[in-house]
């Protein structure tokens, strides 16, 4: 038996989720139809306004629907002369969540991958280069993900800010706090050992 | 069915689903090879640190068809630490080895020059004799017979004087006369790489020889990681 258009139009597009199939999407969309009308609503008009009106941040490229994000916009912080870059606004939200930095980011949206076909401008590196050139910045803090591309992307952007006279540092990688050392793979023990500091 | 053992690098991975990657991998016994390592990505997993390029593993994998199951892997030795050029030379290989490599083809002789390039590139030694010496022993690896010491199409041996020219069926022909143009190379020059005595001229040649004989096996896509490291050297 097939279903009706709209019903597999709607189950066509659930599909688009990542990591919905078939069998998921069809459950979501009985779900809603039997029992969640309003929520439904809801949800379609949340994601209309959401995929309308969500752009990149013009300084900071992390999402917002304002021209600057909230940060960005914050007179306060736009005075501190630090700037974090990190890979995702996901990762921006995690050190947003420490309370701990209170500078400016900038957001690759990704890292740098060859064999993707990911290359400088595709991270708006080149927006970049002229913060960078805009004299504002003191210290760039490279926080990308300690894999070989975010390795990769922090010493591109260090070479960058060494050749505009920017202070570049990388963020420490190591044991995680409270964990135990006997449980802790060997690389990230190599690169504690190796990154330690004189007490 | 028993699970396959190999001795690999990681070249490439990709997120699929929530919690797995897709895995490209260079192994010694079977070439190019691809597998789904299942659950890695969630926080709680191990394997996370080791799936990553430049790490010697051992893999263990499951399945009968192309795309393989990942069971376990280990550490078969410490992970390569590359830096700075090197880092960049790294993703060029790995990208290299992605374009050209053929699934379920054994590669003994790529995979230790590779793993022994690697090493030199983590010591922070010169970078282009490097990188050509490897692009060499993978040409010849797949096929393309690269000799630098005899003219095929004469039947000589190549002499330092002569001028010689690369024609992709033939190797290197000896050009009639002295008449010299851009895709041209001196004997002496191709009698150098083959005793890898490198000089400046010679890595310009050696590097003009292997963008010529890779540009008809890479095709139009041009190597990002070559735009990159150019990028960055200019910065």
């Amino acid at each position: 038996m097939r279903f009706s258009p709209l019903i597999t139009e709607l189950i066509d597009a659930f599909k688009c989720l990542p990591g919905v199939g078939q069998k998921s999407a069809q459950r979501m969309a009985f779900q809603l139809l039997e029992r969640n009308r309003d929520g439904a609503l809801t949800l379609s008009k949340a994601l209309h306004n959401a995929m309308e009106h969500v752009q990149h941040c013009s300084q900071c490229r992390t999402f917002t629907e304002t021209h600057l994000c909230d940060i960005c916009g914050n007179g306060k912080r736009q005075q501190s002369r630090l700037l974090c870059v990190v890979e995702s606004p996901q990762d921006l939200h995690a050190i947003e969540q420490t309370a701990e930095f209170k500078g400016r980011y900038f957001v690759l949206m990704g890292h740098l991958s060859p064999i993707d076909g990911i290359g400088p401008t595709d991270l708006g590196l080149d927006d970049f280069n002229l913060l960078l050139k805009g004299g504002e910045i003191d210290e760039v803090i490279l926080a990308t993900n300690p894999t070989v591309e975010g390795e990769a992307t922090a010493h591109y952007i260090a070479q960058m800010c060494s050749a505009n006279n920017v202070a570049a540092s990388r963020i420490a990688h190591g044991v995680p706090f409270g964990g135990e050392l006997e449980y802790i793979d060997g690389n990230t023990l190599t690169h504690a050992f190796s990154g330690r500091k004189t007490l | 069915m028993q699970p396959i053992e190999l001795s690999a690098y990681i070249l490439h991975k990709r997120e699929y689903r929530e919690t797995s990657y897709l895995v490209d991998a260079f192994s010694a016994e079977m070439g190019k090879v691809s597998f789904i390592a299942k659950g890695v990505r969630s926080s709680k997993h191990n394997l996370k640190s080791l799936l990553q390029p430049f790490q010697p593993l051992t893999l263990r994998l499951q399945g009968r068809h192309e795309l393989k199951n990942l069971q376990d892997c280990e550490a078969n030795g410490a992970a390569l630490h590359l830096q700075d050029k090197a880092l960049f030379s790294g993703l060029y290989l790995n990208e290299l080895l992605n374009r050209l490599l053929q699934v379920d083809c054994a590669m003994e002789q790529v995979f230790s020059d590779y793993h022994h390039g690697l090493q030199q590139l983590s010591q922070q030694q010169a970078i282009e004799p490097i990188l050509r010496l490897f692009e060499f022993s993978l040409l010849i690896e797949l096929g393309y017979g690269l000799s630098f010491e005899q003219d095929m199409a004469h039947g000589e041996n190549i002499d330092p004087q002569s001028f010689y020219q690369w024609q992709d069926d033939q190797g290197f022909v000896r050009m009639a006369g002295i008449s010299q143009h851009k895709n041209c190379f001196v004997g002496a020059h191709l009698l150098a790489i083959a005793k890898e005595d490198w000089s400046t001229a010679v890595l310009a040649s050696a590097k003009k020889i292997s963008r010529l004989v890779l540009q008809p096996l890479l095709g139009r896509k041009p190597l990002k990681s070559r735009e990159l490291f150019i990028q960055g050297v200019n910065l």
